[in-house]
């Protein structure tokens, strides 16, 4: 064997192997071997990974694109993070097969086209044209190389002309449009009478043997459901506070170690006036009157008089140029280092801002200066007694952990060992209730198996400084109603289907008179209602929405007879309608096409999608 | 296995190499010109692919009208590429534009017999069994959309086949073709509402 190898090996299956391997490795490198495999991609798209990392990410930009949508928070009974999560899985996939299959079609972004859409992009441009500091800035903003951003624009407009080609070259012919006009703007010509349930009252009491029967005929109704009462232990942080006092001397202690942290910076007062140089640049003017000003206080006119004969500050001139006490970080670098710099009393020299010349006069310098202790001791107190809050609040709710875990039968041994009374709850089902039991982990703890089986729960937070243990008092099952406690809710239940069967008999006795050719106004009154009669267009809001729609879908009558139709409300009330004519529709202005475009053009991508998801290969990873 | 000094394992390796230079020479070059051979023709692939993604922006399927030859360019020269499917989509869109459905008719066919990707084969028959309808030419529209398989097309095949049966007078088939489009389309309200509108239509022919 060994020697039939070496003999094949120096022959020209050598070099074809040799030839071979080379090949692979430089197409293709080494990545696929070395390639670490300690987790799982999120998912596989003909043997491309979409790795977790890249789901992640994903995720959170669009968790964070929803909340904006909904002004910073998200409801997550209606964004549950698994649904965001499989929608933004779904969509990642959708790209990488409309990636896929984009390269595979001979499609391709170039260097040109590719500069011209960033060119084109309007954050990028800086006085109206894109301008490459700008560029490169906002990009390093996100975090971001312009290779990195190069790539994933490249792949974007891949997409987008993917999809631009599919749903841009939906057309609607003219036969189409014609048809659509012609159904949505049709109008029908329409009479009906109202007939609300709360005009039928049985006017016998349902006998006991009735009332009996629609019981047993309904075993799925009149139920108790399943619930639960429970003791439980409170821990809470308010009333740990209030048996909590703190000496005055632990407050002298705690200021004199902390007075570094009871100070206000340093403030100045300052007093300016400002000479404006016009846009132009040119500080000719601004300089004359510089040594205007400077001149004449040099000649001693008071600073105030000058600062309102000249500054162009309209802010600051009415009070002689005084802009205040301000900080550090309040005004423009320049103007800030001068005045920090500056003795009380002194005038500078004018000093350049973006403003233009400014001629400032210190007036105070306000020290940074310790808080009295009587100032901040609430603060003090508060800082203190919180700290031993917390402390008191861990150590007890530690020790009331390991004890009713200790002791899973009972909270007895807790509340002796922790001075804790046994409360006890109000009897509550799944759907919730008030106290303790408005917060949903406490009703998922309270119906939970370890807890129904005896044990007591874990410690749980209610998030507003307490927590607290259950056991189990009484567990109801779910059980049906007994005859007699449910009889008022069957007795209800069976005069509604009775008015109801009222109703509807009324409604066919109206139809029956109408179609023998009675006079509908007659009619309506008679039977306790009002006739009207219109025109309808498709959703009018004349008509409850069950009837418009029954209405438009009933045959056309013909010239001699009309159509009638007894339509039942939600509630069981019943509309007579009576179809007289169909009207169809005009053409209205081109735009109404819009809408049929826009819907196409949807629809042929979304089965795009759909397509390819079909005939590739995927493998979502749990 | 014999013991060799190095000077030994120098000498056989020598020998080796007079007798396989010329074995090993040519394989490397073979490899190399292989390598070489498919970067250059991957190179001149994106090339091509490059100006046809430049032909097809000038085409520019955003709009309705304007000049094709982009458009008949990408359909002559490249017609493997997805731009000759999509040029073909977007002249019958425009021929449709333009009323003139004859040659909407002849870009759908084009693109559904030579479209590169299945799911624009089948989006192209749709389209071209709708212009069909539009010119009379009903029955082959059925005859078409009853043939083919539409594979996620298939909501909107039934719906053309709908209209198609509708403008034939065939209302019971009509409303059959509805209906299956309605449940294909069990989730998009927008397609629904249409489709509904229809079958409430035929119910007037009915009586």
């Amino acid at each position: 064997m060994l020697q039939f190898i070496r003999e094949r090996a120096q022959s020209w299956i050598a070099w074809g192997i040799i030839g071979l391997i080379i090949v692979v490795f430089a197409l293709w490198g080494i990545g696929d071997y070395v390639r670490s495999s300690q987790e799982l991609p999120a998912a596989e798209v003909n043997g491309t990974d979409i790795s977790q990392q890249q789901l992640k990410q994903a995720f959170y930009e669009r968790r964070q694109q929803l909340a904006q949508m909904f002004g910073g928070k998200l409801d997550p009974t209606l964004f549950s993070d698994a649904q965001i999560r499989q929608q933004t899985l779904d969509s990642l996939i959708r790209d990488q097969l409309l990636l896929e299959t984009a390269h595979r079609s001979q499609m391709a972004v170039g260097d040109g086209l590719l500069a011209n859409e960033i060119r084109n992009m309007p954050v990028f441009d800086e006085d109206g044209a894109f301008s490459n500091q700008r560029y490169e800035q906002v990009l390093s903003f996100q975090n971001m190389s312009p290779r990195q951003f190069e790539a994933s624009l490249r792949r974007d407009l891949m997409i987008r002309q993917l999809q631009v080609g599919v749903t841009e070259t939906a057309f609607v012919t003219p036969a189409e449009l014609a048809n659509y006009q012609k159904l949505s703007n049709q109008t029908r010509d329409a009479g009906w009478l109202q007939l609300p349930i709360d005009h039928f009252t049985p006017t016998d009491e349902p006998t006991t043997e009735a009332l009996q029967a629609y019981y047993d005929g309904h075993p799925d109704l009149y139920m108790f459901p399943e619930r639960v009462q429970v003791g439980y232990l409170e821990l809470s942080r308010e009333k740990l506070a209030a048996g909590i006092s703190v000496s005055e001397e632990e407050l002298r202690d705690r200021y004199e170690a902390q007075k570094d942290s009871f100070s206000a910076p340093e403030q100045r007062r300052a007093a300016h006036i400002l000479v404006e140089v016009p846009a132009g640049g040119d500080e000719g003017g601004a300089r004359q009157k510089l040594d205007e000003i400077q001149a004449k206080l040099a000649a001693g006119v008071p600073f105030d008089e000058l600062a309102r004969q000249y500054s162009d500050d309209p802010g600051s001139a009415a009070q002689g140029g005084d802009l205040g006490l301000f900080g550090r970080g309040v005004m423009v670098k320049p103007f800030e280092d001068k005045v920090f710099s500056m003795q009380v009393g002194e005038i500078s020299e004018p000093i350049r801002t973006e403003f233009g010349y400014h001629i400032i006069r210190l007036d105070e310098v306000k020290k940074d200066e310790v808080k009295p202790f009587e100032e901040v001791r609430e603060q003090i107190l508060n800082d203190i007694r919180m700290a031993k809050v917390d402390e008191q609040y861990f150590d007890m709710a530690d020790r009331m952990s390991s004890l009713t875990y200790e002791h899973p039968e009972s909270l007895d041994q807790a509340a002796e060992a922790l001075g804790l009374t046994i409360e006890e709850s109000p009897v509550v089902a799944r759907s919730g209730g008030s106290g303790i039991f408005a917060d949903p982990k406490v009703i998922a703890a309270a119906f939970s198996d370890s807890v129904l089986a005896g044990n007591n729960s874990d410690v749980i937070e209610l998030g507003d400084g307490r927590g607290v243990v259950l056991h189990i008092r009484e567990h109801l099952t779910a059980t049906r109603q007994s005859f007699e406690e449910a009889k008022a809710a069957v007795s209800t239940d069976v005069k509604r289907e009775q008015a109801k069967a009222m109703a509807k008999e009324r409604a066919s006795q109206a139809i029956e008179r109408l179609r023998q050719g009675e006079e509908p106004t007659a009619v309506a009154t008679e039977l306790g209602g009002e006739w009207k009669r219109a025109e309808v267009k498709r959703k009018d809001p004349q008509l409850p929405p069950e009837v418009g729609g029954r209405l438009f879908g009933l045959p056309h009558p013909s010239a001699e007879q009309a159509v009638f139709e007894a339509v039942a409300l939600g509630d069981g009330g019943q509309v007579v309608v009576a179809l007289y004519a169909v009207k169809e529709g005009a053409a209205t202005a081109p735009p109404a096409a819009d809408g049929l475009l826009k819907d196409d053009g949807r629809a042929a991508l979304d089965a795009f999608n759909e397509g390819l998801r079909k005939r590739a290969n995927v493998t979502v990873n749990p | 296995m014999e013991l060799q000094t190095e000077e030994q394992q120098v000498e056989a390796l020598k020998a080796w190499w007079q007798e396989n230079a010329r074995a090993v020479m040519t394989g490397v070059a073979i490899a190399v010109l292989a390598v070489g051979g498919f970067r250059y023709w991957t190179h001149y692939q994106q090339q091509q692919a490059e100006v046809a993604a430049d032909l097809f922006m000038q085409l520019d399927v955003t709009k309705t009208t304007g000049p094709e030859d982009a458009g008949r360019r990408l359909i002559g020269e490249y017609p493997h590429s997805a731009y000759a499917a999509f040029a073909a989509l977007e002249l019958a869109e425009r021929a449709v534009t333009a009323g003139d459905l004859p040659a909407a008719e002849v870009q759908l066919r084009w693109a559904a017999d030579n479209a590169s990707i299945p799911e624009l084969q089948q989006l192209a028959q749709v389209r071209l069994a709708r212009v069909l309808v539009a010119i009379d030419k009903a029955q082959e529209a059925v005859t078409l959309l009853k043939g083919g398989s539409f594979g996620a097309y298939q909501g909107m095949a039934d719906e053309a086949r709908g209209d198609a049966l509708a403008a034939l007078g065939e209302t019971e088939q009509a409303r059959e073709a509805y209906q299956q489009a309605l449940t294909a389309f069990d989730g998009v309200p927008a397609k629904r509402s249409l489709i509904e509108m229809k079958v409430d239509d035929l119910a007037g022919v009915a009586s």
